[in-house]
């Protein structure tokens, strides 16, 4: 069988900068292209990671059962302080209080890019679907065209999740416009 | 003869030929065209709550990093106040202020040198006033000022005529003394003007509006250049976040709505 934690990281090597990827993964991938994504290591990147389907100390502990370190990665949690409240979080999380603050997304995103000036910056949205659950297509178009052309200016990498089964036109209408490469696996 | 390359540069936002003074703020930069015009006097106005001392701050650091000397005005917060509340920026060092770069004064102390004993100020008192900033100006060779806030200082100015006095007063010898201010005015949800008493934003070269904006039941911080002499200028809502990397500012989503 083949594992795709082992495929993403072999496409995370090949990602350039100033471009954008849309990830398309079945629910039954979903970890392992996680994994594949956190287990890229690069002194010279910092990734950040936009939590909006699972919090990401979730992540963090699914990871860590599974052998990954994700000390090195920043995460921008849109979900747990609405869902649970949660106000403290660890060093490397951010929490933002809601998934329909799409502006702050942006600014925390900015804020982690600034803090490691040297750095390539790659920023992995997980999902589309579900800040799409949050915030009408309208208001996803502008996040996600202004988000994904303000960071190819400054030389980021952008890879935009999204699940399969989940998917809908609307989706599927965003990602073609403010992506550069579709990549699938798994949700056949 | 210019060049084609040099032509469309002098074409663009903010190319309209002032020098312009880097607040420092990289948002901010790029919406006013590459900054403030030099010596220019601008209204920072807004609710409480919005950044306005922060932004202030923010500005003055910069300067004071890039070599600028800064002289920050309090009305309502003695000097230490406002140093623990301040955000604790990366690039703020204590030297700036022990080197003199920044200066912190507070109002009462240029009051009690005056000798300003009654509630209401006259005239004369008002003249006094412009003078004495202009010559703690000169003495600390601001090239940055910040007037935290010209609506406390106005409760002690009973007519519009004398507002307008300071306004102008203000605003002429901080431009022949080569000084960029931010002069801060504190506004009401109630208030339809951009200033406390209207004064403000007609004298003042530009506006920089400061707000809270309500969406969905999200509150957003919310920044608008709504006028700057001397440049060209984005005039579309921001939003901001203010950070210990300094004050981020990125587009407001509309989402299709107006």
């Amino acid at each position: 069988m083949i594992d795709v934690s082992v495929q993403v990281a072999g496409e995370m090597q090949k990602l350039e900068p100033s471009t954008s990827t849309s990830l398309e993964i079945g629910t039954e991938v979903y970890f392992d292209a996680i994994k594949g994504m956190l287990n890229h290591r690069n002194k010279n990147m910092q990734i950040i990671y936009v939590a909006s389907t699972v919090p990401a100390e979730a992540i963090i502990n699914a990871m860590k059962m599974i052998g990954v370190d994700t000390s090195h990665v920043r995460f921008i949690d849109c979900i747990s302080s609405m869902m649970t409240g949660q106000h403290g979080s660890p060093e490397n999380v951010i929490l933002i209080e809601s998934p329909t603050m799409l502006e702050n997304i942006m600014l925390k995103v900015e804020f982690v890019r600034r803090k490691s000036p040297d750095k390539t910056v790659l920023v992995i949205v997980d999902s589309i679907n579900t800040l799409h659950i949050h915030n009408d297509w309208k208001i996803m178009g502008e996040f996600l065209h202004i988000m994904v052309n303000g960071l190819r200016s400054r030389g980021a990498m952008i890879l935009m999740l999204s699940i399969n089964e989940q998917q809908t036109q609307e989706v599927s209408t965003l990602l073609g416009l403010v992506s550069d490469k579709t990549i699938r696996y798994g949700g056949d | 003869m210019k060049t084609s390359q040099e032509e469309i540069k002098s074409a663009t936002l903010g190319s309209i030929g002032r020098e312009k003074c880097l607040t420092g703020i990289e948002g901010l930069d790029s919406i006013l065209g590459g900054g403030i015009p030099r010596n220019n006097t601008i209204l920072l106005t807004g609710n409480c709550g919005t950044g306005k001392t922060s932004l202030s701050l923010e500005f003055l650091l910069h300067g004071a990093v890039s070599g600028e000397n800064g002289l920050y005005l309090s009305v309502t917060e003695p000097f230490e106040k406002l140093i623990a509340n301040m955000i604790p920026y990366d690039f703020f060092r204590r030297d700036l202020i022990k080197s003199g770069k920044m200066t912190f004064i507070d109002i009462s102390a240029i009051y009690s040198r005056l000798g300003f004993k009654r509630d209401k100020m006259s005239l004369e008192d008002v003249d006094l006033l412009v003078v004495a900033l202009g010559d703690l100006t000169r003495e600390t060779k601001a090239r940055r000022l910040v007037i935290d806030s010209i609506t406390s200082i106005a409760y002690q100015l009973d007519t519009q005529e004398k507002l307008r006095n300071l306004m102008l007063g203000l605003s002429k010898m901080l431009s022949g003394l080569g000084t960029t201010s931010l002069v801060i005015s504190e506004m009401t949800a109630a208030d339809s003007s951009y200033s406390k008493y209207g004064v403000e934003e007609a004298v003042a070269d530009g506006v920089i509006l400061m707000g809270n904006m309500e969406r969905n039941g999200d509150l957003l911080r919310t920044l608008q250049v709504i006028k700057m002499r001397g440049t060209s200028h984005s005039r579309a809502k921001y939003v901001l976040d203010l950070s210990t990397a300094g004050t981020l500012l990125v587009p407001l989503l509309k989402g299709g709505s107006a």
